[in-house]
């Protein structure tokens, strides 16, 4: 669905973000892309739908390349930004305006994740608070029914309600000819939905895994102290004790933290590889 | 390549819906600053008028003059109403694509580039100057209405007469200048791009004389008005000027406007080319 093959970019011609980028990305599933601030989350979503042009590398979602805008592309591929914008409107013509330009768009489902999301259908767009806003955008590109949906951040500004209202509509619409990709330092709102996890840093993808995966490899154990195991691969304090991670040993393991393991990709990437 | 007149189409109206507001304030002051001028007594229009446009608006049975002692009608309002409004409205077309927020939005709708593009073109080289031109006659209408009924039988002015042809080729042919502009600067582009236009205007004139020394031996190049020409914006006087000191004929042979079409043609170009690398 989303082949990316020795990606280079930069902002500047003296620095690359990314360098020898490949990654590629399969439908039917949801794919969490974490890295630290400035890793370049943002610049590769923009980058996949086609906001951005690649200096070296191709880029092909469907085949194509996100850089001609093409319009079958645009149809089947929305991105959720961290910062929405919307136009000084009327919610009623927002959707008269944009629905027209997604085919598979749908107002039944959009006015039901309003109701979800508790806005009101005939709020004006200009009236409401950031994170309200957010919301009701979040309902437009999840009605869209686009193949792919590229959301940056989507559950910075959502109050708790509504993070946990985003977590059931996503993972009710997941099917297997989509997919999601999630870029979020929010690990935490959103750990029960990802199905893959993807770290990205220096301008590489560094860890590509499927929580399945994870699962089958690593072993999660919350003790009162550090392991002192040979195999230990990285170790956190946590509420209750420590956590800590360790080649997969067939025992039942705790659930994967992914904030921990984000963490433990970031100190001891190479361990955590040799591990799969 | 997909081109879909229909999704051409929404785009215009969703340009329009989103920024009638600005669109509106920007027409209504151009309007208001001419009104002011429409009834001031002691702003005369003479010298806004060449004697070459006495001469085609007397033939048209136009009078400047009306019966009314405070009511004076400056034929020359139309054009510089209608370039003015449409030139600031042209100069904010790309604006959405300048902010971060804005043109990720915008970039991203499902729309080719062509699309996107083209209904941008259409809208503020030919749309919104049809609207002002219309708008004139309607401030027209409504100010020989206001006038007493003396001066109503003596202005005769109608959007369609041949007089005003020459300013609608010159103000769509602005628009195609600004039109790349907008797409160029970020920030005041009205600004810039009427400073490029000083620059290309006097390069042209540079080129103007130079080739004029080169193929006619007899042309001085600091003869009489040859210096100032190059800083001349009037186009006009430039040519009749050399064109008098060299027996009369027309040392160029190519038409006036050339130099507009050409700088037109590339600006709306370059405005496509410049679209379509555009990124958020």
């Amino acid at each position: 669905m989303i082949d990316i093959n020795g990606l280079a970019f930069g902002y500047s011609h003296r620095k690359d973000l990314f360098k020898d980028l490949n990654l590629k990305i399969t439908s039917g599933k949801i794919h969490g892309l974490l890295g630290l601030n400035g890793a370049g989350k943002s610049s590769l979503l923009h980058l996949i739908q086609g906001l951005r042009f690649a200096d070296e590398g191709s880029i092909k979602v469907f085949g194509l390349s996100p850089k001609q805008r093409d319009i079958k592309h645009l149809q089947q591929s929305f991105l959720l930004p961290e910062e929405v914008y919307t136009p000084d409107i009327s919610m009623k013509q927002y959707i008269d305006m944009y629905s027209p330009f997604y085919p598979l768009f749908s107002l039944e489902s959009f006015l039901q994740f309003l109701n979800e999301f508790e806005l009101d259908r005939s709020a004006h767009l200009g009236q409401m608070s950031m994170g309200q806003k957010k919301k009701a955008v979040i309902a437009f590109a999840l009605a869209t029914n686009t193949k792919i949906l590229l959301m940056d951040e989507p559950t910075n500004g959502l109050d708790i309600p509504s993070k946990k209202q985003f977590r059931k509509i996503l993972s009710h619409i997941i099917t297997d000819d989509r997919t999601f990709l999630i870029s979020t330092h929010q690990i935490r709102d959103l750990h029960s939905l990802i199905d893959n996890v993807i770290a990205i840093s220096n301008g590489h993808i560094i860890f590509n895994q499927s929580i399945n995966e994870i699962v089958d490899s690593l072993h999660f154990s919350l003790d009162g102290k550090p392991s002192s195991s040979d195999d230990l691969i990285y170790h956190e304090r946590v509420p209750g004790g420590y956590l800590n991670i360790s080649p997969s040993t067939g025992i039942p393991s705790f659930e994967p933290d992914l904030e921990v393991l984000f963490n433990a990709i970031m100190t001891n990437n190479s361990a955590i590889n040799q591990a799969f | 390549m997909t081109y879909s007149i229909k999704r051409v189409q929404f785009l215009m109206k969703n340009e329009i819906k989103q920024k009638w507001r600005v669109f509106s304030i920007i027409v209504a002051i151009s309007f208001a600053i001419a009104i002011f001028y429409y009834f001031n007594k002691d702003f005369s229009v003479i010298s806004l008028l060449s004697p070459s446009t006495f001469g085609s608006f007397s033939n048209n049975g136009f009078s400047i003059f009306t019966g009314s002692d405070g009511f004076k009608f400056h034929l020359n309002w139309l054009p510089q109403v209608l370039l003015y409004s449409s030139s600031i409205l042209t100069s904010l077309a790309f604006s959405e694509y300048h902010l971060k927020e804005s043109a990720t939005f915008n970039l991203a709708i499902p729309a080719t580039r062509a699309e996107k593009w083209s209904a941008k073109a259409f809208l503020f080289i030919v749309v919104f100057p049809v609207i002002l031109i219309l708008f004139y006659q309607v401030f027209i209408w409504l100010t020989t209405i206001w006038t007493t009924p003396d001066s109503i039988t003596q202005v005769k002015v109608n959007i369609f007469d041949p007089y005003f042809r020459s300013f609608y080729k010159d103000v769509i042919l602005m628009q195609c200048l600004m039109l790349g502009g907008a797409i160029l600067y970020k920030k005041y582009s009205i600004l810039k791009i009427v400073l490029l236009l000083i620059g290309l205007y006097m390069l042209y004139n540079f080129l103007t004389i130079v080739s004029l020394v080169i193929i006619n031996e007899d042309v001085d190049l600091f003869g009489q008005g040859s210096v100032l020409d190059l800083f001349s914006l009037d186009n006009t006087i430039n040519n009749s000027k050399l064109r008098r000191s060299n027996s009369g004929g027309s040392l160029m042979g190519i038409p006036d406007n050339i130099f507009m079409y050409i700088v037109a043609t590339i600006s709306i170009l370059f405005s496509y080319l410049r679209f379509k690398e555009i990124e958020a």
